[in-house]
């Protein structure tokens, strides 16, 4: 869901041109609602920029936010926290979501369309209640700590929830279903005969999946790791549910000042990097994504 | 063998919240035991005593249904000038389009809730109804560049060489040959404005939505309520997908 795969292709031969003449009126018109709509947030983006540059007596331009944030620990804290979070979900989430997007490709049609229904369930419901079923599955009395005690591994529940460990299982968790399928449109795209010309070559299966599908496949990891490096980085729902207060992410330290505490020029302000971080993100690494997707000789196409 | 497995474990994962949460909601105590000791129904009858899902289903489903019609008219617009022209400026606004995608919802949130302060002419409603129709607004273009892209513009050319003029052209001709796309475009849009929370938590005031009325009573009480909710939920998002499937093709939409 990056921008370069939301952009389609040059509209080819279905474009009308009237060179030689003044610009047509028409597309421009038809934009017209649709620009009128995100005019609205372009503008909250401008008000939003304003309040972060308010400093402590309200006095304009002052960069003081900006600074109050920079040198204090605690605030630097929740921004190097909520990475290293998102970085460990974004991790799991490929070494988890592979397999499954790899099986997808290898096992029958009815089965792939099993599989993709049920993505799409999980997809189309609410995250808010996806998190409240991880809340009842690793809560004391849930059944993970039910099966540990049972099994003798622990004397008494474990806290899987309400700190790191809760949080990371709920990005990852969230995260999933995006990893599995960008990884699948990628090998679903990937040429059957380059793996068939390794093995016929006499590669051993693991090798031709080591040395040719795997380095293929890359790509989908990249923009799959993109978007669940991000929602995760931006996630608010997660940590204010799973980390019960305990576990400050970059999301809920911007709700907590700009709403709790009054203090909409600070939150504003840690609303702006996380903004510029996210935008960043995705415009340098989707770049670097393109040099490496003609390197592997994979294009992606404008879906 | 080890790939089957591995995919299973994962998928068996990702269900395993899904299926507690449908068990939970049949426990007959307020705890969240599992598996529950007793069984009953009294979560379901709650679900319905409560007010504030009620009203927050009203809330959502009025929502959604303002914003996907906007998001729909204003995004069909968008998606027939991107395909059938060339402007300046075109990848400007398909990039411009696909902002509300690509800004964090806590961004979104917090930067409309501050528009909202400052401008006097905005209601909170209002800023919770543009903040809905952006949501839904890539989505619908995404869905209907695909579906129009499909299309051939020669139909329209046949129409009005026959006589019609442009809008009778896209009204008989075009219309017809995307309506497929359109209703697959509006169950997005709908799912994505009923669903959305972050950025609505920001703006909500006395009006909740289902999504924040959850949210709330998740942190304040704990009883298998939610699960029952979240059930009946579940029954809609599967009769969701189905539709979807039907109209759209699956491993078209999920891409």
């Amino acid at each position: 869901m990056t921008l370069d795969q939301a952009l389609p292709g040059p509209a080819g031969d279905t474009v009308r041109r009237r060179p030689g003449r003044r610009p047509n009126p028409v597309p421009y018109l038809l934009v017209l609602p649709a620009l009128l709509l995100v005019a609205g947030l372009v503008g909250a983006l401008l008000v939003l920029s304003l309040r972060s540059l308010e400093g402590a007596q309200g006095q304009v331009p002052s960069l003081a936010q900006y600074a109050r944030i920079a040198t204090s620990p605690h605030y630097l804290d929740h921004f190097t926290h909520s990475a290293w979070l998102a970085g460990a979900a974004t991790l799991a989430a490929a070494v988890l979501g592979y397999p499954v997007a790899y099986y997808m490709e290898r096992v029958g049609r009815p089965m792939r369309r099993a599989i993709m229904a049920f993505l799409a369930v999980v997809f189309f419901s609410d995250y808010v209640l996806r998190m409240f079923g991880l809340i009842l599955v690793l809560g004391k009395t849930g059944i993970v700590n039910r099966l540990l005690v049972w099994s003798g591994a622990v004397d008494r529940p474990l806290s899987l929830m309400y700190n790191d460990f809760g949080v990371f299982v709920g990005l990852v968790s969230a995260s999933l279903p995006f990893m599995i399928l960008a990884i699948n449109g990628v090998l679903a795209r990937l040429d059957p005969r380059l793996p068939e010309a390794a093995a016929l070559l006499g590669a051993s299966p693991p090798r031709v999946f080591w040395h040719v599908t795997l380095p293929l496949s890359v790509p989908g990891i990249v923009s799959g790791g993109i978007i669940v490096f991000l929602l995760s980085l931006n996630s608010f729902v997660t940590p204010a549910l799973l980390g019960g207060g305990f576990v400050e992410m970059v999301a809920t330290f911007i709700y907590e000042q700009a709403i709790n505490l009054f203090n909409l020029p600070l939150g504003a302000a840690a609303a702006m990097i996380l903004f510029f971080v996210s935008m960043v993100l995705l415009v340098g690494v989707n770049g670097l994504f393109d040099r490496m997707g003609r390197r592997f000789g994979v294009r992606e196409e404008g879906r | 063998m080890m790939l089957r497995l591995a995919a299973w474990l994962v998928l068996g994962l990702l269900a395993l919240p899904v299926v507690t949460i449908v068990v939970t909601s049949f426990n007959a105590t307020s705890s969240f035991a599992f598996p529950p000791e007793q069984w009953s129904l009294r979560w379901y009858r709650n679900v319905f005593d409560t007010p504030v899902f009620g009203s927050g289903l009203v809330m959502s489903l009025w929502l959604a249904a303002a914003s996907s019609m906007i998001g729909l008219v204003a995004g069909t617009m968008t998606a027939l000038a991107v395909v059938r022209y060339r402007f300046v400026g075109r990848g400007l606004v398909l990039s411009l389009v696909m902002a509300p995608l690509v800004v964090p919802e806590v961004v979104i949130g917090l930067s409309l809730l501050i528009w909202l302060q400052s401008v006097r002419w905005l209601s909170g409603n209002g800023a919770i109804l543009l903040l809905h129709c952006l949501v839904v607004l890539p989505f619908v273009v995404r869905i209907l560049v695909a579906n129009l892209q499909r299309t051939d513009v020669n139909l329209e050319h046949a129409a009005m060489l026959l006589g019609a003029n442009p809008v009778q052209a896209f009204v008989r001709v075009t219309l017809p040959t995307i309506a497929k796309g359109l209703a697959g475009a509006l169950v997005f849009a709908l799912v994505m404005s009923f669903h959305n929370f972050t950025a609505t938590f920001f703006l909500v005031s006395t009006q909740q939505t289902l999504p924040v009325a959850i949210f709330q009573y998740i942190r304040t009480e704990h009883d298998p309520t939610i699960a029952a909710l979240s059930t009946l939920l579940m029954v809609g998002a599967m009769v969701i997908v189905w539709v979807t499937d039907r109209l759209l093709g699956l491993e078209r939409v999920t891409k």
